[in-house]
């Protein structure tokens, strides 16, 4: 857990974006720190935070579900930072994807971790993680028409 | 452009440096001191506690004593108490696959005028049918039924939308796939919350302790609500206090308290009236476009809501037109499918080309695609009973690994050909599994996206079905 609320921020800002992840980081380590007596004793601690913040998150979605009219993929939020590198469509195509789908891209193929680290995140398998990954990653080139990266 | 790795690499950077102020004060809930802090994690520093907490702290303490002593003396004093429905296997416990089908008619208070389906007929009819929910006032145009209810249904979990007109249809297959609608809407209604929370049980299995899964939860004390026993469920987070009460026998959501709902668009509501129709008909279920609104995406097999012997009624329904749905799948009607050949399963070479002159039906599938694997037996059925007049082909596409789908060929005696296309170079489809029908020249003649039925026989009937209405 040494590295866990950094981990924990770009899992679940992978998951729901940056302004709902980043709230469903401090309250998920709000709540770690509060019941850890608990947690720790538990089999996987950070997917246990994880789901508390992702429990969180889906609740705080729907809230403003009901207060705005908008796409799914405009509460994917990144702030407002200029991004030049970045397509104006891949936010929206993110915000498409599955949950599932969106967290394996943008960790695996972002923030560059691995099967592993992210399988035991979302506590799943590992193959699990790849499907979801190459699928969301699939979704996305189709969308945006883009080429696949020799480079990897 | 920048591939798209590149992309998200950039977005991962962006992300990692724009949201980095956490305050480890802000991660502190006030008044938490614990010893057995997180290694690694955040650690507070320790404090004492103010004294206004220790003289409320022992206030509490005390009142918890007197009220103690009390309720022992009532209990053993011999005074009866009022009934208490039983909890251990209440629907706050059970899975909604156990919920016996109803309709009723549903008013609710607690949202501002017109935002909402302040009075609504709602439905469930049970596993297989999933939800309709028809708003009566507020939104007369409303209609919400879950994906499962509708005829072809793909997989649980989804929903067509109206609203005066189609928004939009669900066609994945994962709960967490998002509706592909222009928009939802941001009224709330009920059955939709409660659709909600079954799309969530019917993937996990799970139940309103799932919902509150990561917080500790606490079961409420039964109340009557509109009439009705309801049983109530509090999730406690560390911010959040989401409290749900929903009917005992049928798990229609009766009221809703959420501590952070918006004064302007308040979460909370009660409901107000809930009449039950013990003798609704089933065909409910079925589903007819409302005024104005023409779609021609449902599949023919529309008979399975009515849980009828007799021939289905389908005069109200919408007919399936197969060649517009050619569009699904990148293809116009009448197009020349492009010359295709590839290696197939067995280790040989197939030609598309080769099979000109008479019709094809081909079927694109991945090993990974659920709803694929369940239509490879159907397929097969249809394919044996065809096999002097139609050639059968399966293209093995979308990131699929060969040596998997070999396993589930092998597993399930599929004998149809499978052609590995593993780069879409066929055709590009917005999804599967999808059905291409070619003609004797090899002209796209029709076809649909998604699962030919629920079952395999529907998912036969429906294939059948096809090549009747084109080959006769």
């Amino acid at each position: 857990m040494k590295e866990a609320g950094p981990r924990l921020k770009q899992g679940l800002i992978a998951s729901f974006g940056g302004e709902t992840g980043r709230e469903a980081t401090a309250e998920a380590l709000s709540y770690a720190w509060a019941n850890w007596s608990r947690i720790e004793v538990m089999e996987n601690p950070a997917g246990y935070v994880y789901q508390v913040g992702r429990n969180w998150a889906r609740r705080a979605e729907r809230r403003q579900a009901r207060r705005v009219r908008s796409e799914a993929a405009s509460s994917w939020g990144v702030g407002h930072t200029e991004m030049p590198l970045v397509e104006p469509g891949l936010l929206p195509a993110l915000g498409r994807l599955s949950e599932k789908q969106r967290i394996a891209a943008v960790l695996v193929h972002g923030f560059g971790w691995s099967l592993t680290e992210v399988a035991e995140l979302m506590d799943v398998s590992v193959g699990s993680v790849h499907k979801h990954a190459e699928r969301g990653l699939s979704k996305l080139r189709k969308t945006l028409g883009a080429q696949v990266d020799a480079n990897r | 452009m920048p591939t798209v790795e590149t992309q998200l690499r950039e977005l991962a950077r962006h992300l990692d440096t724009e949201f980095t102020d956490i305050e480890v004060e802000e991660l502190t809930p006030p008044g938490v001191v614990s010893p057995v802090g997180p290694p690694g994690l955040y650690q507070p520093s320790r404090r004492r506690l103010p004294p206004w907490v220790v003289f409320v702290g022992t206030a509490v303490l005390v009142l918890i004593f007197v009220g103690g002593v009390a309720l022992l003396t009532r209990t053993f004093g011999g005074e009866s108490q009022p009934p208490v429905a039983p909890t251990e296997e209440s629907l706050i416990d059970v899975e909604f696959a156990d919920i016996p089908p109803f309709r009723a008619t549903y008013s609710v208070s607690g949202y501002p005028e017109g935002s909402a389906a302040a009075t609504a007929d709602v439905s469930y009819g049970g596993p297989g049918r999933g939800f309709r929910l028809e708003a009566l006032e507020g939104r007369p145009d409303f209609l919400y039924v879950t994906r499962s209810a509708l005829p072809g249904g793909l997989c649980e979990g989804g929903m067509s939308v109206w609203d005066g007109e189609l928004l939009g249809i669900y066609i994945g297959c994962e709960p967490e796939e998002e509706f592909l609608v222009e928009s939802t809407g941001s009224e709330f209604e009920p059955l939709g919350y409660l659709g909600w929370h079954t799309q969530g049980w019917t993937a996990d299995g799970g139940s309103w302790q799932e919902f509150c899964r990561g917080v500790d939860h606490e079961e409420l004390p039964v109340e009557v609500l509109a009439g009705r026993t309801a049983l109530g469920i509090r999730c406690i987070g560390t911010r959040d206090d989401f409290r749900v009460w929903v009917d005992a026998e049928t798990g229609l959501v009766l009221k809703l308290a959420d501590s952070r709902g918006e004064p302007a668009w308040p979460s909370d509501f009660e409901a107000t009236t809930v009449e039950y129709d013990p003798a609704f008909a089933s065909d409910i279920f079925l589903v007819e476009a409302p005024p104005g609104v023409t779609d021609g995406r449902f599949a023919p097999n529309a008979e399975q809501g009515t849980g009828s012997e007799e021939e289905p009624d389908t005069s109200g329904l919408t007919a399936f037109d197969f060649s517009a749905s050619l569009g699904d799948l990148g293809l116009a009607e009448g197009e020349i499918a492009p010359p295709f050949s590839g290696p197939l399963l067995d280790g040989s070479t197939f030609d598309l080309t080769e099979l000109r002159g008479q019709p094809v039906l081909i079927m694109l599938w991945a090993d990974w695609c659920p709803p694929c694997t369940d239509s490879l037996a159907p397929f097969q059925a249809v394919a044996d009973q065809w096999a002097d007049r139609v050639e059968f082909v399966s293209v093995l596409t979308l990131d699929s690994t060969p040596e998997i789908a070999a396993g589930i060929v092998e597993k399930q005696d599929f004998t149809v050909p499978v052609v590995i296309d593993l780069t879409d170079s066929l055709w590009n489809p917005l999804g599967i599994p999808g059905f291409v029908l070619l003609d004797e020249e090899g002209r796209a003649i029709a076809g649909f996206l998604g699962t030919a039925g629920d079952d395999p026989e529907s998912a036969a009937q429906t294939l059948n079905y096809l090549l009747e209405q084109f080959l006769g």
